[in-house]
């Protein structure tokens, strides 16, 4: 070897340079007014974070509120609060109020609420993890196997006496997708994500068609009810239905915010993964199963709901960034956000007329994401 | 592919915030290549039998034409491809052994820069190199490592803002930052200067030296610049077709003339600079078809 010594003494190393590499592992930083100056900078972008994670969770409130008090029966906010406040105390004053708000209005808010944070959620995770932009619910095949699902649970006759059989479909459904991906994912050549989003893409076309054909032989009822599936709507869950949709979704989130760290690492690709100590493909399947589940654990209660998956996660990063420390909990908060003023305008707006909240959403979110995405440019994707 | 065991295995390291590895002390390292063969399963052999043995602190140059496996050799040394046979040893354990995060102890890899599809602060972006850290390092021991890091680079102004505004001198500065925020002792970097100008070209490799002579680190790179690799490595790496390593050795008995045109098809001078071999290149040698391979 050539010339390995004093550092000092290399002729080939300009002199700023060999003192800045001899301080980096010598000098401790931490009394450094750049230090101080930069971890105030540091904390002053997750104060922001947490404003807006906060400023989401004051929203979802207040509109929860005037969702639920919203109706032919005209209840104020503050009686409403008081209501829900009341009955969880157990201190129940008017059993016909208390009825009508915890009973009838409640479940579909709730509904709301645990299905915006698992629709935004499942699309944040898709997208860093298959690293397209376009991922959700819809182009891995999960909501179009719902939908297939419960189309033959219905073509069929099983829900005639209850809906629990098209919701078993419908999960059971939801889940082949993810599972056929997984299964994929062990083809070496066939892992890639582009591969995978290419893979829910192509299923998402033959559930689509088989749905198509279910529906052409299915007698005028059943294609309503069909139909009535397809665009998704709050209104048929119920408190029965609630805790199965809350757990998956609770459990889901828990697991994926553990694993958030990793989940960057995910989205810088496959050999940065593993030059930075992670084995891709192991967690990248760990992470479909989790999404897979919680998205077929809500549409399988609600039905098809577009636009949340899709598009939350891009709003929230024109505010708060890509970082999924921060993204997914942002994501869930204004995706329950969105859901909740979305079912409330949809029911208020066309009064008595109802609109599916995936169409409000569609119609309110799609104009703000373009006028965001133009007025930001691409810089964040 | 992982089984369902391993993918328990994550969950439990994750909810326990444990970060188990046999690897927490590390003295100086020995990298041993021993017949390494690797090809994809589609195609042929991309590098064959290599043997290699890299032990002492410096700058080591892997040079060659396209296609001759250069990125496949560090890929393999990083754990990044799994080797088709031979075997590679990273202080005498055999790396088919060690999981990702244990050679990512040892081993920092620079993949050639590429925009990642959602860009994250530089911050994060180097962040994200402190994962396999231990985790009983607090953030705050994190947040140093990271500034640190950004001063040693001249950075620190740019820690707000995204990865993708960023100018090409700037991204591989924020690239090397996440290699070196995980204290490796080995930097495996590939091509670190290309796209690069010369100011930032002179830069980058001034700094690779320093980080080998200051700090006893390993650093290897790939490099398309001869010149370049001459003046600044200890040692030059010279691979040739079909996957195999032509030569090693210091840059004056690597860089030569007869090498050059015997393994890159260029006819060239070379001549001696205070030591440091000079390439100056003359015509390719083309047949009479216009081919060159």
């Amino acid at each position: 070897m050539k010339f390995i010594g004093d550092i000092e003494e290399d002729p080939l190393i300009a002199k700023p340079m060999s003192r800045m590499v001899r301080e980096w592992s010598r000098t401790d930083e931490s009394d450094s007014e750049g230090y101080r100056k930069h971890m105030a900078d540091y904390h002053r972008t997750i104060r922001r974070r947490l404003f807006f994670i906060v400023l989401c969770v004051v929203i979802t409130i207040v509109a929860a509120g005037y969702a639920i008090a919203y109706g032919p029966l005209d209840i104020s906010f503050t009686e409403t609060y008081a209501t829900i406040w009341n009955h969880i105390t157990g201190n129940i004053q008017n059993t016909g109020m208390d009825f009508i708000i915890v009973s009838v209005r409640a479940p579909r808010i709730v509904a709301g609420i645990f299905g915006g944070i698992g629709l935004a959620v499942c699309g944040a995770v898709l997208q860093s993890v298959l690293r397209n932009p376009l991922a959700d619910s819809y182009t891995t095949g999960v909501s179009s196997g719902a939908s297939f699902g419960a189309t033959l649970a219905i073509a069929l006759g099983m829900s005639v006496v209850n809906s629990t059989p098209t919701v078993i479909m419908a999960f059971v459904f939801s889940m082949l997708p993810i599972l056929a991906i997984v299964l994929l994912s062990k083809h070496r050549s066939a892992s890639s994500p582009t591969v995978m989003i290419m893979f829910g893409i192509g299923l998402m076309y033959i559930f689509n068609a088989l749905t198509t054909v279910f529906m052409l032989w299915s007698s005028p009822e059943d294609l309503a009810a069909i139909y009535n599936w397809q665009v998704g709507s709050l209104a048929k869950v119920t408190w029965d239905n609630i805790p199965y949709m809350a757990a998956i979704v609770v459990a889901g989130i828990i697991i994926i915010q553990l694993l958030s760290g990793k989940l960057n690492v995910l989205a810088t690709g496959d050999e940065n993964a593993k030059a930075l100590g992670i084995s891709p493909h192991r967690l990248r399947v760990l992470f479909l199963a989790v999404t897979g589940l919680v998205c077929a654990g809500v549409v399988s209660f609600t039905g098809v709901i577009g636009f949340v998956g899709l598009v939350t996660p891009h709003i929230v990063r024109i505010f708060i960034g890509a970082d999924n420390r921060y993204l997914i909990p942002a994501s869930a908060l204004f995706g329950a956000m969105l859901m909740v003023v979305c079912d409330l305008l949809g029911r208020a707006v066309l009064d008595p007329a109802v609109l599916p909240v995936g169409v409000v959403m569609a119609f309110i979110g799609g104009p703000t994401f373009i006028w965001l995405l133009v007025r930001k440019g691409n810089s964040a994707w | 592919m992982g089984s369902i065991s391993d993918l328990k295995m994550d969950m439990k390291e994750a909810l326990s915030g444990e970060d188990r590895s046999d690897f927490d002390d590390i003295g100086g390292v020995t990298i041993e290549m021993k017949d390494v063969t690797f090809g994809y399963r589609s195609g042929g052999t991309v590098i064959r039998d290599i043997n290699l043995k890299i032990d002492r602190p410096g700058l080591y140059c892997v040079i060659g034409p396209n296609g001759v496996g250069k990125s496949t050799l560090i890929k393999c040394m990083s754990k990044i491809e799994d080797l088709t046979s031979g075997d590679i040893l990273i202080n005498g354990r055999s790396i088919r052994t060690m999981r990702h995060k244990d050679v990512a102890k040892f081993i920092g890899y620079v993949p050639v820069v590429s925009k990642d599809v959602f860009s994250m602060s530089v911050l994060e972006t180097i962040l994200i190199g402190c994962q396999n850290r231990r985790s009983g390092d607090s953030d705050e021991s994190k947040m140093k490592a990271v500034y640190k890091v950004m001063v040693l680079l001249n950075i620190q102004d740019l820690s707000e803002k995204l990865f993708s505004e960023l100018s090409a001198g700037q991204h591989q500065k924020v690239a090397i930052a996440r290699g070196l925020v995980q204290k490796p002792k080995v930097l495996i970097l590939d091509e670190p200067t290309a796209n690069l100008d010369v100011k930032y070209q002179v830069y980058v490799v001034e700094l690779l030296r320093a980080l080998a002579e200051s700090e006893g680190m390993i650093v290897i790179m790939i490099s398309h610049d001869l010149n370049i690799s001459a003046k600044y490595a200890h040692e030059v790496i010279m691979m040739s077709a079909p996957g195999v390593i032509y030569k090693t050795g210091a840059p004056e008995e690597v860089i030569t003339k007869e090498n050059i045109e015997e393994v890159y098809g260029v006819h060239c001078k070379v001549i001696d600079d205070e030591g440091v071999p000079v390439v100056i290149l003359g015509q390719s040698m083309m047949d009479e078809f216009g081919n060159i391979d």
